[in-house]
């Protein structure tokens, strides 16, 4: 199992010496499609490698030389990390291969099939959306997601789908938070993120993003505009909808 | 993949040691784990011995379980193990959503234990439980006043154990993620 020396060192050899859980695949087929997906548990706690191939790429219709999957997630996971967004620590460990710690929430789609209604608290959306937006995420699916219902709060993983010149579909929990909370779709909100958006230059943001393409810079710099513009969950549901 | 299958592939997220096997005896109704090696310092195999009492061999590697098939209903177990991994805050919020899961949570914290329930009677303790809670979250009196869209003085004064309007208590208490029960 190489693994690259990004990843520190304690981190590897705990996984090194880690066992391989069994992971989920009943209900999840996009799962069979990522080459390689190990979960470990070790004594640092759950690590999850992901490796994609040459074949998920073209899939995608992602040309490597322009990010790839396992670059864009990186990208994506630093992005975070700049506006304060909490996602799970993620490290790069070679261009086609993450390492990220795992979380023990289980995804949305386990728990909305097993519990039926999500709580969702509006700023955290808010910033999720936000975020999901400026990325340009394309693959937000109810699996792409955890749900923390101690805090309820959505928990955004699998960011790999990101940074490309066109635009996804609604993320599900923006689905899901339309239809059973309409009522604070109109609120204004201020958060911490939106105000760490606001004051992100496109200098810095390609710094943390430094994509190749210009079409995909072109797009990254508009939402990134957009999402300065942002006041409420309906305008970046508007924005989706052109 | 058996329900069997489904369940010991939930129960391995939730603990560290490593299962090799589990086999069913006595017409299904009796089934042994059995571990890579002998298990020592395993918190969420703890829980799990207090979620389904069993017994275990000498050699502590593995752990045989009477009367499955009558007592347990292993798909709901599964779900249970695949919502909360078995931590603390998840199978106690989970029960306070879920009824089913309740006789669990009261099986593994015994029953005095298994509702965070407090009764609040003073100013002064709803502001300390508030506040501690927000600790515990790791939000500032900033974020705070964000999220709930009061201003720093209320929360000052709140804080200091000053009184407090019930719909600013109530956005405080949606903040930090505490439910409010009134009772007749």
């Amino acid at each position: 199992m190489p693994l690259s020396q990004n990843i520190p060192s304690s981190i590897l050899k705990a996984i090194q010496s880690g066992i391989k859980l069994p992971l989920a695949t009943k209900n999840y087929p996009s799962r069979g499609q990522t080459a390689v997906q190990e979960l470990y548990q070790t004594s640092k706690g759950k690590f999850f490698r992901k490796k994609s191939s040459i074949q998920n790429h073209q899939h995608c219709q992602i040309n490597p030389k322009n990010g790839t999957l396992a670059e864009r997630e990186y990208w994506a996971y630093m992005l975070a990390q700049k506006i304060g967004l909490n996602v799970p620590r993620l490290w790069l460990a070679d261009q086609f291969t993450t390492v990220q710690v795992w979380l023990d929430y289980p995804d949305a789609r386990t728990f909305a099939t097993s519990q039926g209604k999500m709580e969702l608290q509006a700023d955290n959306v808010y910033n999720c959306a936000l975020f999901d937006w400026l990325t340009g995420q394309i693959d937000r699916h109810d699996a792409n997601y955890l749900y923390n219902y101690v805090d309820r709060k959505v928990i955004l993983v699998d960011s790999a789908h990101s940074f490309l010149k066109y635009s996804g579909s609604i993320p599900d929990y923006l689905k899901y938070f339309e239809i059973g909370f309409s009522k604070e779709l109109a609120k204004p909100i201020t958060t911490l993120l939106h105000k760490t958006l606001k004051g992100l230059t496109e200098e810095k943001l390609n710094k943390l993003v430094p994509l190749k393409e210009h079409n995909e810079k072109i797009a990254l710099k508009r939402r990134l505009e957009q999402t300065s513009e942002a006041r409420c969950i309906q305008d970046i549901i508007d924005l989706y909808r052109g | 993949m058996s329900d069997l299958d489904q369940f010991i592939n939930a129960l391995q997220l939730c603990i560290k040691s490593e299962i090799s096997s589990i086999t069913q005896a006595g017409n299904d109704n009796d089934a042994v784990i059995t571990f890579d090696s002998e298990v020592k310092d395993d918190t969420g195999l703890e829980i799990f011995e207090k979620l389904i009492p069993g017994h275990w061999n000498e050699k502590q590697d593995a752990y045989s379980m009477s009367g499955i098939s009558i007592n347990f209903d292993f798909e709901l177990i599964t779900q249970f193990l695949l919502l909360t991994r078995l931590k603390a805050d998840n199978m106690l919020k989970l029960a306070e959503l879920d009824s089913r899961y309740q006789p669990y949570v009261d099986q593994i914290f015994g029953k005095q234990h298994s509702r965070s329930s407090e009764e609040i009677q003073k100013i002064d303790q709803a502001s300390r439980k508030i506040f501690e809670k927000a600790k515990h979250k790791t939000l500032t009196m900033r974020q705070l006043a964000e999220l709930t869209g009061l201003t720093p003085m209320t929360l000052n004064n709140f804080k200091s154990g000053k009184d407090i309007k019930l719909s600013n208590l109530m956005k405080l208490c949606k903040a930090v993620g505490i439910k409010i029960k009134m009772e007749s």
